[in-house]
């Protein structure tokens, strides 16, 4: 369970989050929309371990672990999953090699062995193919001359294949035409599990009739000023947030 | 003109001069080789270490670094094949046929039997020295180069690897120089490779420094590729840290010929690698680029000399250093492009990823053109580890140090991805990527 506690934090010495609680049991799916600057993303990134994003007040606990008391990677290895916004292009390093370090990295983290490469090549290879990643892609440096889809696809490969307990999802359909929206949610979807907890920051409604919530939130100013089920997105995209966020 | 302004000899320099007072005589060698080596001295004994006054010495201020002069060695110390493959890692996995010297001595017990391979003749320069016809074939490859290192070279080389490839060579020849850092010493090693016309062969150089005490490494290479031919070259520098590595590639391309190189420099506390590089034919191609990966005081100095005499050659020099805590590189290219090398192509790139804020890189592309219908250009960078690289690496479960280490890899990686051998490729690979965890 991710548990997020009257949390306030600063991005370069001004306050972004004002404040913010959220509780995502395990098993759920819960959906964050709101304005532009309304935090979304400082959110994704606080979890995650960012530097630069500084906690002032407040927790951010997963399975009641302190998360803020863990580096990057030890979030990884306790199963915090970001998909990027923008996933990063890394000249130089080999897609597979990289997919392979993480991989091992987090068993190694966890006091498992290293996957055997047989074992790996066979799960790349099958999970690849559902995700909609080439050969090709496979073989070029990480995410280096890739479309905007083939990056998404990138990062939910990477997903799927490190099965986290916590999926954040940070505008995965931005820059997705309707297909590679399609195949990027079945991704998603296919990690539904009584075991994960996932949050999915978007700005439309479009990507929740794939990932079907079972709460979404809107947060503005830096706290969530409103919380539903699904059908606050569908209002949400008819009436857009000025009402809600007045009348907060 | 010659730089005489050296008033007051230095210990090292003194040192020098003592050394080959003692020993001159039991060098081996015909008396061809016997007057190159007094004529050497003698020009040593003139112009003394190189300071900073040379504009190719400018950033290695030898004459202030090099304190002593070590006697030569008078033999070699104990290594075991198991410990040489130890030392070697990766790089011993890798399927060549080896020519191995301890501490300057050809060791026939560690070293491939040569005499049955195909295309190749090889034979320890120790013996080649006796023969007369070839001190005559030495002499007229002896680089006519003003270079006190080259000098030293000349009257003090003992040992290394005399080879001639005659035809296509299957299997990497891999030239192992290994010290035992059993005692402080000279070691002097000259090679001798010619390789006839279209022939082709993968060569390896490695330098390994074991044990404690530190040597000074003199290595000079002549290396002559005919017409047609193709080389590729991989050095692999990682002497113990208490190592002066001074080496010298005079290398003269013919019509066509090809040569790429891939340097990967870890080792010793001084480094030089200096290149004089003569394209003495049409449309021949010299490619090399390097890694260095410097820590603590290392300091690491690639300077290259590329003279483009004929038309159409094509000349590439592409550094990528990496420097933590107070360590320096230093890459200096001038390429000379004459007024009979019409077409010529050349391109220089001098790049560094400084992970401290007291490391130093001094990068200096020169360009002497005299041509008139020609493309030549460079550039430097300096930076850092991008963070927001790091922290993607980070969040998908890689620890620090290993994150760091990918990215390090990424860095030097354009230096060696196009080294043909896939084994040595990975093999330095692997050997960047694990450096900063080393």
């Amino acid at each position: 369970m991710l548990e997020i506690k009257k949390l306030h934090a600063t991005v370069g010495g001004k306050e972004i989050l004002k404040g913010m609680n959220l509780t995502i049991p395990k098993g759920e799916v819960h959906a964050i929309m709101g304005p532009n600057g309304a935090g979304k993303s400082t959110l994704s990134y606080l979890i995650a371990g960012k530097p630069g994003y500084d906690i002032t007040k407040g927790e951010i606990l997963w399975d009641g672990q302190d998360l803020t008391a863990m580096t990057p990677d030890q979030r990884a290895a306790a199963g915090v999953f970001l998909a990027f916004q923008y996933p990063m292009e890394v000249p130089g390093v080999a897609t597979m090699t990289f997919l392979r370090t993480a991989i091992n990295s987090q068993r190694k983290a966890r006091g498992e062995e290293p996957m055997k490469t047989p074992d790996f090549i066979k799960l790349i290879n099958a999970k690849a193919e559902i995700m909609g990643v080439s050969k090709d892609m496979l073989r070029r440096p990480l995410n280096v001359g890739f479309s905007g889809g083939e990056k998404k696809r990138m990062e939910i490969l990477q997903m799927v294949l490190l099965e986290p307990g916590l999926c954040l999802l940070d505008e995965t359909d931005s820059g997705l035409d309707i297909d590679a929206l399609k195949t990027v949610s079945d991704g998603v979807n296919s990690l539904r599990s009584p075991e994960r907890s996932m949050l999915v920051i978007t700005h439309y409604q479009r990507l929740l009739d794939y990932i079907v919530p079972d709460k979404v939130h809107v947060l503005s100013d830096g706290k969530i000023i409103k919380s539903g089920d699904k059908n606050l997105a569908l209002e949400l995209e008819k009436n857009g947030y000025a009402d809600i966020v007045n009348a907060a | 003109m010659s730089n005489t302004g050296n008033i007051q000899k230095t210990d090292a320099e003194t040192g020098f001069s003592g050394h080959f007072d003692k020993v001159g005589n039991d060098l081996p060698g015909d008396s061809t080789i016997t007057q190159m080596r007094q004529d050497a001295i003698a020009q040593f004994n003139e112009k003394g270490l190189p300071t900073r006054q040379l504009e190719n010495w400018r950033y290695t201020d030898l004459r202030f670094i090099l304190k002593d002069a070590f006697a030569p060695l008078e033999r070699a110390g104990s290594v075991t094949a198991a410990k040489l493959d130890e030392a070697l890692g990766a790089l011993g996995d890798i399927e060549a046929s080896r020519l191995v010297f301890v501490d300057g001595y050809f060791s026939a017990e560690l070293s491939a039997d040569f005499s049955t391979m195909k295309n190749v003749e090889a034979m320890p320069l120790s013996r080649a020295l006796s023969g007369e016809t070839f001190s005559k074939v030495m002499k007229q490859a002896q680089p006519d180069l003003d270079d006190s290192i080259v000098a030293l070279n000349t009257a003090f080389m003992a040992d290394g690897a005399a080879l001639h490839i005659e035809g296509d060579v299957e299997k990497p020849i891999h030239l192992v120089f290994v010290s035992s850092g059993e005692q402080q010493g000279l070691v002097t090693l000259h090679n001798h490779i010619s390789v006839a016309k279209s022939a082709k062969v993968t060569l390896l150089e490695s330098y390994i420094g074991l044990g404690q005490y530190g040597v000074q490494v003199n290595s000079l290479t002549n290396l002559g590729i005919a017409e047609g031919a193709e080389v590729n070259h991989i050095k692999y520098q990682a002497e113990n840290l208490e190592t002066t590595h001074l080496s010298t590639l005079n290398l003269k391309l013919d019509d066509k010929a090809i040569y790429h190189e891939h340097q990967f420099n870890i080792g010793a506390a001084l480094s030089r690698h200096q290149h004089f590089v003569v394209f003495d034919g049409e449309r021949a191609e010299f490619d090399m680029s390097g890694a260095t990966l410097m820590r603590g005081t290392q300091h690491c100095d690639a300077t290259l000399l590329v003279d483009h005499k004929l038309p159409e050659g094509r000349s590439r020099e592409m550094v990528k250093c990496v420097l933590d805590d107070t360590a320096r590189a230093v890459v200096q290219a001038k390429v000379i492009v004459r007024p009979h090398a019409q077409l010529t192509d050349g391109h220089q790139m001098m790049q560094s990823m400084m992970l401290s804020e007291h490391c130093e890189f001094d990068a200096k592309p020169e360009l002497e053109i005299y041509a008139d219908d020609v493309i030549c250009g460079h550039g430097a960078t300096s930076g850092q580890i991008d963070e927001d690289l790091l922290f993607y690496l980070k969040s998908r479960g890689l620890p620090d140090i290993e994150a760091r280490g990918l990215l390090i890899q990424a860095f030097v990686g354009e230096a060696i991805e196009k080294i043909e051998n896939e084994e040595i490729r990975d093999a330095l690979t692997g050997l960047a990527q694990n450096w900063l965890a080393s």
